[in-house]
């Protein structure tokens, strides 16, 4: 299991290494094939949602074809979707929660932390309202049409949606106070550095630095 | 006598790992029943099946004698079934109460005039007329019930499904919905955990177990 620390220091080397380079090289392909290997089983959905991403990587690209710097599209198609498939390939399965709280790991400031905790939670808070809202529309037998009155019940669901979140927002804000919140949320996750976690960053390393020296793979 | 629901070897996953098999139920027309169950036994998940939110795993499903094969099968049988949530603040499409009612019918497509006086009507029913202007949010817990059941009855459903129908309300409020639902001449199946409040409705009790659907009373 890699670490969330080392997954964070991973993808922030591996980003920023590829995001220098104004070509593609072979083995910047080192770092997601090694994560690859090592978890099979996460190679499907995190190739699920790169497909979905690919809608707009492939408009991006598609203006630079556009414009004839087709180099530049592919260097943003492969760019893109490598870093993006790193991403998920490291953080698939693991909650959305305990990666936000375990910045604090990283030594990033605790209100910082903190606040992209609860960032996270108030997504999802709202995609879970909106999946109740969803479930009520099917249930109540929601027929789409372009009338007036499909459009109202489309505001209605935005504004109830919004009325939903102060809502939510207020039993928060409730609960921190009653429980006397300090502004610092507690994690206690792993803090010890496994082979995995070594290993993983060699691979980045790799990916980088057989670039630099001009290594020809 | 003719048949509202029949589940034959149903079978059904709750989560990832655990999966209800052996669940055999025949519900005849204008039959009450109730499904008792441990909490997370998946009786929500069994109603949200029916209702055609989520898919089941395994098994054969009828409703009004039609073979349910696929969510889409439901198309033609969606309209005779009505759910209440066990959280009537996330059935509420409308801010407004007499909206909400009418919803169902304005849905259907019927003329405006005649939807909200059938919604007026069913609000006269259940004694809350008073609360037609009311905003569904600033309404008491056993407001908020009668009026997302008044929402489910004026469709006229041949089958009820009811989540939890007791959930947050006080003893008179209870009383006032066993009158409602003893009156009412359809299908009901009821999920809950309040034994008292089922046995004055219902005609058969079973409980979901490990070995499936077990008729207890």
């Amino acid at each position: 299991m890699i670490s969330l620390r080392f997954a964070f220091i991973s993808i922030l080397l591996y980003s920023f290494g590829l995001a220098f380079f104004k070509e593609i090289w072979l083995s910047m392909l080192l770092a997601p094939l090694f994560l690859a290997l090592v978890k099979p089983k996460s190679i499907l959905p995190s190739f699920k949602k790169l497909l979905f991403l690919n809608i707009f990587i492939l408009l991006v690209s598609l203006s630079a074809v556009l414009s004839k710097e087709y180099n530049l599209a592919l260097l943003i198609f492969v760019r893109a979707n490598a870093i993006l498939f790193f991403t998920f390939l490291l953080f698939d399965k693991r909650d959305i929660f305990e990666i936000t709280a375990s910045l604090s790991s990283l030594g990033l400031p605790t209100k910082l932390s903190t606040l992209f905790f609860f960032v996270a939670k108030f997504i999802f808070i709202i995609k879970n309202e909106f999946q109740i809202i969803k479930k009520a529309l099917l249930v109540r037998h929601f027929k789409r049409k372009t009338t007036l009155f499909t459009y109202k019940i489309y505001a209605n669901i935005v504004g109830m949606l919004v009325v939903k979140c102060f809502e939510r927002a207020d039993k928060l804000k409730k609960a921190m106070i009653l429980r006397n919140f300090g502004g610092k949320i507690y994690y206690a996750g792993e803090n010890s550095v496994t082979k995995m976690d070594l290993v993983l960053l060699c691979f980045v390393l790799a990916s980088i630095f057989l670039k630099i020296i001009k290594v020809n793979i | 006598m003719s048949c509202s629901l029949n589940l034959k070897n149903f079978s059904y996953k709750i989560g990832e790992n655990k999966e209800i098999r052996n669940i055999n139920l025949n519900l005849s027309h204008k039959e009450k029943i109730a499904i008792v169950g441990a909490n997370g036994c998946g009786k929500t998940t069994l109603l949200d099946i029916i209702a055609g939110v989520k898919s089941r795993s395994g098994g054969e499903l009828e409703l009004f004698h039609q073979k349910i094969d696929s969510l889409a099968d439901y198309k033609s049988v969606r309209d005779f079934i009505g759910y209440l949530f066990q959280d009537s603040d996330n059935q509420f499409l409308c801010p407004v109460v007499i909206d909400d009612v009418a919803f169902g019918l304005l849905n259907e497509g019927i003329e405006k005039e005649k939807a909200y006086l059938k919604a007026k009507m069913m609000l006269e029913d259940f004694n809350i007329s008073n609360l037609q202007d009311k905003i569904v949010y600033n309404l008491s817990g056993g407001e908020k019930k009668l009026v997302a059941l008044a929402g489910v009855l004026v469709n006229e459903p041949k089958l009820m499904l009811l989540d939890e129908p007791t959930n947050g309300l006080d003893e008179d409020m209870q009383l006032k919905l066993v009158k409602i639902l003893q009156q009412i001449d359809k299908s009901i199946i009821i999920v809950s955990h309040h034994r008292e409040f089922i046995d004055k409705i219902v005609d058969k009790i079973y409980k979901i177990t490990d070995d499936g659907l077990v008729l207890i009373s």
